[in-house]
């Protein structure tokens, strides 16, 4: 049978390909691999680059991302010892920092990576709790440290982490952790919300009778000044007048020269003055005028 | 001999398309596989097939990076570090599965949000109004400096309460990528991780802070410290990000205590209102005091001077009126007193009792008359309905 030789040659190059996928694999920078043989773990890998492996089923390649991870934990409910119960949960950095020791311990799940954050998940409930226990609500909560106590609960947290990965030996390093949520469990918060309800009616009424007094007080202010000013005002023009008094006290002199006269002017001013404003005047026939009526009186007459 | 369908396919390819060629012709209705075309293409198919493959694999020989983008080129899985980040623009590498490039968008601003989801697709609220919820907010702990306050308060209510409040939050951080090897080769998913230490630093500030101060005069502070702090967060965990800007315009009491402080912004209003009030009483209270004041003085003035000028003029007087009464002493008293007598009593209401000699009693009503004008009122009747 004649054969095309280019079809041979299409046919040699994907043989070629394929042979080449199946001995070869690579490893990105963001990764770390596990070979093993048989099921053994024989050769971890750290570096980037191809590499060459015997095909599956001899060897195996197992990669893993070696950058840091980063999940949160569940939002878990927790005691302080002054008895407040407090949700928190927390964020945590981690990476793969030792794939032979990693590999054995989560390889057999279909995601190690989430069998990884499940196992660390369980271990950070148990230290959390145990961390939020021993530390008093103001020390999540204050104005005064400036947030020395609340990073020292993170620490606390971290370290107590840190010590059960190291104890079982589990080829990951937790690199931080931080608490992402602090919480109060709803019946707390409803409690959080009347309070916060009195404490804003309350400073209401004290601005609205704050204002009434500071309102009161400046009236009262400007009723006393306005006294003060009318009271010298009152003063100053009593004062005057005497002057003024003083002044016409000198012309009594000149009335002096007749003083029986001076004496019936002053009368008839007097006289004059007082029957200024609604008067009724009760006359006889001898007051002077009407006393010119005596010649014209009938019963005059008849005496 | 046992010959499977992949070795028949790789030993004779041909075959494949003499079966195509037979269906075809069987479809037409006509020979296709005896047309010039179809000569051409099966002669030609071992080559088109090579080609193709070759274009393709040179497809995969230069990348194109978008205006706004960097691509990270990896030859082998590890990083070509002469080349990376590749900018915008064409650029050369080894085919597929060789180098790879992985793109990404640096220039852009990108946003996260702390304290609540913005769900797709929902539109921007026009209004942002403390009393009325919006998207899927989260309430966070606040510190409340006021120890006094929460004293009295739990003292009344009967009920223990943490000396906390409760604030609603929603913090937009906007950020740029500015190292993107750190970016991508030291984080498994930078975002994510940024937004967590957003979210911490938030709450860490919070826990700190006083929210009175918080919702008036330190929101400014507040939003320089946070940006500073998810920056100093950021560049410790080699994210290779910038933070542009936190804001903290959505920051108020949850919607179920909103009214209440409302209500204290306009108690304070109302303060404000009512010292303006009693500041516009005393203005006037004062001005109209300083004019009685004047006008008290000045009358006491115009009064010292009628009392000096009448003093002086009736002295004036007195001096001509001596020789006038030392030349007929009784006609001039007389003539004086009927003068003054006339003018005196013009307008009083005069009674004289010239009968002497009876033994009448007289009753007199002194009463005032009712003035003739109110007894000339009239009075309209009243309009029919």
């Amino acid at each position: 049978m004649k054969r095309n030789p280019l079809t041979l040659v299409i046919g040699l190059l994907l043989i070629l390909i394929f042979g080449f996928l199946l001995f070869s694999f690579q490893v990105r920078t963001t990764e770390v691999a596990v070979v093993t043989t048989f099921g053994k773990p024989t050769r971890p890998i750290t570096e980037p680059n191809l590499y060459f492996k015997w095909p599956w089923p001899i060897q195996k390649v197992w990669s893993f991302d070696k950058r840091v991870q980063n999940f949160e934990d569940r939002l878990a409910e927790g005691l302080t010892p002054d008895g407040f119960a407090l949700l928190t949960s927390v964020y945590v950095g981690w990476k793969v920092s030792n794939p032979t020791n990693f590999f054995p311990r989560f390889a057999g799940s279909a995601n190690p990576i989430g069998s990884a954050e499940t196992l660390l998940d369980q271990w950070l409930g148990t230290a959390k709790k145990a961390v939020v226990g021993k530390h008093p609500l103001s020390d999540f909560i204050s104005t005064s440290d400036n947030g020395a106590a609340f990073q020292a609960i993170e620490k606390e947290i971290l370290d107590a982490i840190r010590a059960q990965i190291q104890t079982n030996n589990l080829g990951l390093e937790v690199k931080f952790l931080g608490i992402k949520r602090l919480q109060l469990p709803e019946s707390v918060s409803q409690s959080v919300f009347d309070r916060m309800t009195s404490e804003r009616k309350m400073l209401a009424d004290r601005f609205e009778y704050d204002g009434i007094a500071e309102a009161q007080r400046i009236r009262s202010d400007s009723q006393r000044k306005a006294a003060e000013l009318l009271a010298t005002a009152g003063a100053q023009a009593t004062q005057i007048k005497g002057l003024g008094e003083a002044e016409a006290a000198k012309s009594l002199a000149v009335f002096q020269q007749q003083p029986d006269l001076a004496r019936f002017i002053f009368r008839l001013s007097a006289l004059e003055e007082s029957l200024k404003e609604h008067s009724v005047l009760i006359f006889d026939q001898h007051t002077p005028p009407f006393d010119l009526f005596r010649g014209v009186s009938t019963n005059l007459l008849s005496k | 001999m046992y010959e499977s369908r992949l070795v028949g396919l790789l030993g004779q390819p041909e075959g494949l398309i003499t079966t195509a060629a037979q269906a075809l012709d069987y479809q037409f209705g006509f020979k296709v596989s005896e047309t010039w075309f179809y000569r051409f293409f099966e002669r030609a198919l071992a080559w088109l097939l090579l080609l193709q493959l070759g274009t393709l694999v040179l497809s995969t020989c230069v990348v194109f990076i978008e205006a706004g983008e960097e691509g990270l080129l990896e030859h082998f899985g590890k990083r070509v570090e002469s080349r990376s980040p590749l900018g915008p623009g064409a650029h050369l590498k080894w085919p597929w599965p060789i180098d790879k490039v992985y793109r990404f968008r640096t220039e852009q601003i990108q946003t996260f949000h702390v304290g609540f989801a913005e769900e797709a697709g929902q539109e921007r609220e026009r209004y942002v109004l403390w009393s009325q919820g919006h998207h899927n907010e989260t309430n966070f702990l606040v510190a409340n400096r006021s120890q006094f306050t929460l004293e009295i308060t739990n003292e009344i209510s009967g009920k223990r309460t943490p000396p906390v409040s409760l604030l609603t939050v929603s913090v937009p951080v906007q950020f740029q990528i500015t190292n993107l090897v750190e970016w991508a080769y030291d984080n498994e998913d930078a975002e994510g991780l940024l937004e967590d230490l957003g979210t911490r630093e938030v709450v860490r500030y919070l826990v700190g802070a006083d929210m009175g101060e918080l919702l008036s005069s330190g929101l400014q502070e507040a939003a320089q410290t946070l940006r500073d702090r998810i920056q100093a967060a950021a560049s410790e965990n080699h994210l290779g990000a910038q933070i542009v800007s936190v804001g903290l315009g959505d920051l108020h009491p949850p919607v179920k205590v909103a009214p209440e402080y409302e209500k204290v912004i306009a108690a304070t209003q109302t303060k404000q209102a009512k010292i303006l009030a009693a500041r516009a009483d005393a203005i006037r209270t004062n001005a109209l005091a300083g004019a009685q004041a004047v006008t008290l003085t000045n009358q006491a003035s115009a009064e010292r001077l009628a009392h000096e000028v009448g003093a002086l003029a009736q002295a004036a007087l007195f001096t001509n009126q001596i020789p006038a009464f030392e030349g007929a002493p009784a006609v001039y008293a007389e003539r004086a007193y009927l003068r003054t007598f006339a003018r005196a009593t013009a307008n009083a209401r005069k009674y004289v009792l010239l009968t002497t000699n009876t033994h009448d009693v007289l009753t007199f009503d002194l009463q005032e008359s009712v003035a003739n004008s109110l007894l000339n009122l009239k009075v309209e009747a009243p309009k029919p309905k």
